[in-house]
């Protein structure tokens, strides 16, 4: 038995888009990248967030989910695994009109539901909306404390070392 | 699944991968379970909107005949679930792929993106191995 180790559209993803104002959440495929990158960036243009390459968000597409609304992506996220370990939030987008509708916090819980699949003990964050993140469960930590292993990537960043983000994470009741 | 890649690697007869690597790529594995434990794995990574790679297929001694065969056409399935129009792989067993139903394409004719991970390569740029090709 071949087994996959992604099954989240039972969840969230299969739902049919009939109506029109339902939003769901689901895994991203290669179609929805472009927009991704574009809501992505837009955000990281003002600073919100880090600007992600095409070439980046191909490369991990399946780290992502994408919020949808009438055949509209309205937002998204990724869950991108470090070490067996551990987990990091990243890129999390929703477009401006659908925020306050708590469409952040499904992509979340779907990216947290993914991490509980796939074994991840804890998730972290580095986010300039620490209290979003506490809202679901995290609760802030010193960044120093977080394992060397996550500064592989942060050393790349245009920010470093000037980084002013709050590190913010979460342990999981691991069921797999 | 590092353990039976780099058993394999260990062979000459596909590329080595970190546990780094494995971690960090996880989401393009799926594995074989055979009486509780892994026993073969393979990998289908995004390159671009229309192409996506085979890497890392390797079985255990123990894994059943034909788990690789199994496991590229659930990869192949991962492959349009994502709306991907062409797979390639570059291996030394290219007869395994076509009876799958790749063609042996010239390497020139994979876009730039597909040799990304070839500069890192300790073959490169002596590269022996063999392109095939499946559109979706």
């Amino acid at each position: 038995m071949v087994k996959t180790e992604r099954a989240l559209q039972g969840a969230d993803g299969t739902l049919a888009p009939a109506e029109a104002s339902a939003v769901i959440v689901r895994p991203a495929v290669v179609a929805d990248v472009e927009a991704m990158a574009e809501l992505i960036n837009t955000f990281a243009a003002r600073g919100e967030m880090l600007p992600k390459s095409l070439n980046q968000v191909y490369q991990n597409v399946r780290d992502f989910v994408v919020a949808e609304q009438g055949g509209r992506m309205i937002g998204c996220g990724a869950l991108h695994v470090l070490w067996g370990n551990l987990g990091e939030i990243r890129s999390l987008a929703v477009e401006e009109p659908s925020r306050r509708r708590g469409i952040g916090s499904r992509i979340v819980r779907a990216l947290l539901s993914e991490a509980r699949q796939l074994g991840l003990p804890q998730v972290f964050a580095l986010t300039y909306k620490p209290r979003f993140f506490q809202a679901l469960g995290f609760r802030v930590v010193d960044r120093e404390l977080l394992p060397r292993k996550i500064w592989v990537d942060c050393i790349d960043c245009v920010r470093f070392p000037q980084c002013d983000e709050v590190a913010v994470i979460l342990d999981l009741e691991v069921t797999t | 699944m590092v353990e039976i890649i780099n058993a394999r690697a260990a062979r000459g007869e596909i590329l080595p991968r970190s546990q780094n690597h494995v971690y960090q790529n996880i989401r393009d594995f799926l594995v074989m379970e055979h009486e509780g434990a892994v026993v073969a794995c393979g990998a289908m990574h995004v390159l671009w909107r229309d192409l996506g790679e085979i890497r890392a297929l390797a079985a255990a001694p123990e894994a059943p005949e034909g788990c690789e065969e199994a496991i590229v056409r659930a990869l192949l399935e991962e492959g349009r679930r994502l709306g991907l129009a062409r797979i390639f792989a570059f291996t030394y067993f290219p007869d395994f792929y076509m009876s799958l139903g790749f063609v042996q394409a010239p390497r020139e004719s994979l876009p730039r993106v597909a040799w990304r991970e070839c500069i890192d390569c300790v073959k490169f740029p002596a590269c022996d191995e063999t392109t095939v090709v499946i559109d979706l």
